[in-house]
């Protein structure tokens, strides 16, 4: 609430307007300064808001479609103007005389290729991803006329569909942002910041790769992983908008269970629709603990996930049926955590942001003031015709 | 002071007291919310409890009747096929299958018992936290100048133990196998 504290700024600027400029500043350049650096604050306070409680989280899913548009061009309506100098004045200055020709212009669109995925989310992709997919699933792309009211090119587009095989599923990833209070709450929920991540080993989100690939399986290459891996991304597709789910599996190796807690206060115990297990190995690929996280409020999915990876301690870590446990699993009992009910934290802006908010109102307030006072209006009229005067101008 | 300074002093108040009035109701209409939330989790903190208890006391029957029943039974085989045969006893009961002990009821119970317990725990965070949430309201500036700054009363349900060891701040009976 410290950033209300700015409204004070705009107020004692019009005071100070008013005791030193008062000849200079009008009256409704005043009801400006104020109107405005209130409205900075206030807009400040939201903005701030806003950003501190925005998350991204990963939506799964895959592509049914595959689209290749053509180049084509179209013609646009434009209005060219053409004037040609008519006589030269004497004091220096010239007549001109215009003329409108009505024309059109060409617009040319480049060829794009895109997919669509099962939560109906469209991908720009590269030409080699289409090519690619076209190739994976077997039968050419169908010719869709497009009836384009075209100019010199006419651009039409090939679509492929997905065969709906498991074998052809190609799993698409995209990021979207959600309201994420916790976050930017003092909560009990809230996780202390994790300082130097990168010297504890914690793992980053590894973001999306080639326009919709997110790994799923994040640390040290074990045996099965790549297996494991296109298990899991086939689970996370399919299960991502029936359950509103990700699943990450992340591997230490080497490493004490407490570095799987520093990953869940790095992650803040990660999206909304996650659900995250930590296993740690030995050098020999021994499992030696696991450690689940996520928001859900199942709590027997976590203790299951941890008792059934407890279970093969001290074993070669066999991540192909960790994931058959976790999609199983997951399917039958996960229930995502609505972030609504977090809706009564209140979220104070951070020390920066209220610095921040104080500074842009003081560079508003004094460019308006200064503006007030140099773009002055006096009283004297420009013109005077007999009885009439014009009310004064600026100069 | 002239037109002016009149017109600089009634914006500006007009401004402050739309601000001051905006907040005013906010704050009220939070508070409220607020209160009323912890009201409910308070209640669904006891719905939750009542539910852990149930669900581990029924599991914990239903393992305990099979262990009796599974006890009975292996007592009555074992009696009725060795009657008056009192020959290569201990031959028999290696060669022959006898019926095995199902362990994973306990398993179950086991999990079960954590899972319910996470769970209530996970509750009374959240009491705390909306306990939190109206504390922090009513006891900071500009809240403070509107609401009653009274901390919000909650029931945390915790053991004799644990309190007593927050109590005194020492933990002495660290011996999990009490024998």
């Amino acid at each position: 609430m410290i950033i209300y504290g700015a409204l004070v700024i705009p107020i004692v600027a019009a005071i100070y307007l008013y005791l030193y400029h008062r000849e200079e500043v009008q009256i409704w350049k005043f009801a400006v300064i104020l109107v405005f650096g209130f409205g900075c604050v206030i807009g400040s306070k939201f903005l701030v808001q806003k950003v501190a409680t925005s998350d991204t989280e990963y939506w799964t899913g895959w592509a049914t479609v595959t689209e290749y548009y053509e180049r084509w061009d179209e013609r646009v309506p434009c209005v060219h103007e053409t004037c040609t100098t008519t006589s030269t004045n004497s004091d220096g200055s010239t007549n001109k005389s215009c003329t409108k020709d009505h024309a059109y212009d060409v617009d040319d669109h480049p060829p794009y290729w895109q997919i669509v995925d099962s939560n109906g989310i469209t991908v720009r992709v590269g030409e080699d991803d289409y090519s690619g997919l076209v190739k994976r699933w077997g039968k050419g792309p169908r010719f869709v006329d497009l009836n384009r009211h075209y100019h010199s090119i006419d651009g039409d587009k090939y679509v492929a569909d997905w065969p709906g095989t498991d074998e052809t599923l190609e799993a698409v990833t995209t990021s979207h942002t959600y309201e994420n209070r916790v976050q930017a709450s003092t909560s009990v929920f809230n996780f202390p910041e994790v300082e130097n991540p990168k010297a504890l080993g914690l793992f980053d989100y590894p973001g999306i790769g080639g326009h919709y690939t997110m790994a799923s399986i994040l640390g040290p290459s074990v045996p099965g992983k790549p297996e494991a891996e296109r298990k899991l991304s086939l689970a996370n597709a399919k299960l991502g908008r029936m359950k509103q789910v990700r699943m990450w599996i992340l591997i230490f190796k080497d490493q004490p269970s407490d570095v799987a807690y520093q990953q869940e206060a790095y992650w803040k115990r990660g999206n909304k629709n996650e659900f995250v297990l930590v296993i740690g190995i030995d050098t020999k690929n021994n499992l030696q603990w696991a450690y689940p996280f996520s928001w859900t409020e199942v709590e027997s999915l976590k203790i299951g996930a941890r008792n059934f990876l407890e279970e093969k301690k001290g074993e070669q870590l066999d991540l192909v049926a960790v994931v058959d446990w976790l999609k199983d699993n997951v399917a039958k009992t996960w229930v995502r955590k609505q972030f609504k009910d977090f809706s009564y934290l209140t979220v104070e802006p951070p020390t920066w942001a209220v610095v921040l908010a104080y500074i842009a109102n003081i560079i508003v307030t004094a460019g308006i003031s200064i503006w007030a006072v140099m773009n002055r209006y006096t009283d004297k009229p420009r013109f005077d015709f007999g009885g009439f005067r014009s009310r004064g101008r600026y100069r | 002071m002239n037109s002016k300074g009149i017109f600089i002093f009634i914006v500006a108040i007009v401004l402050l007291g739309l601000v001051g009035g905006g907040s005013y109701i906010s704050y009220k209409n939070d508070h409220v919310r607020v209160h009323n939330l912890a009201e409910a989790q308070q209640k669904a903190n006891e719905v939750t409890y009542d539910k852990v208890w149930k669900i581990i006391q029924q599991q914990a029957g239903v393992t305990s009747e099979y262990k009796d029943s599974f006890k009975e039974v292996f007592l009555a085989m074992t009696q009725a096929r060795y009657q008056g045969d009192s020959d290569n006893l201990l031959m028999k009961w290696v060669q022959e299958n006898n019926p095995t002990f199902d362990s994973s009821l306990f398993k179950q119970l086991s999990s079960s018992i954590e899972a319910q317990r996470n769970e209530f725990a996970n509750e009374q965070k959240k009491l705390l936290s909306v306990k939190q949430e109206h504390d922090n309201l009513v006891g900071t500036f500009p809240g403070s100048l509107f609401l009653d700054s009274a901390p919000l009363e909650v029931k945390i349900v915790t053991s004799t133990k644990t309190e007593a060891t927050f109590a005194t701040g020492k933990e002495d009976d660290v011996d999990l196998f009490k024998k």
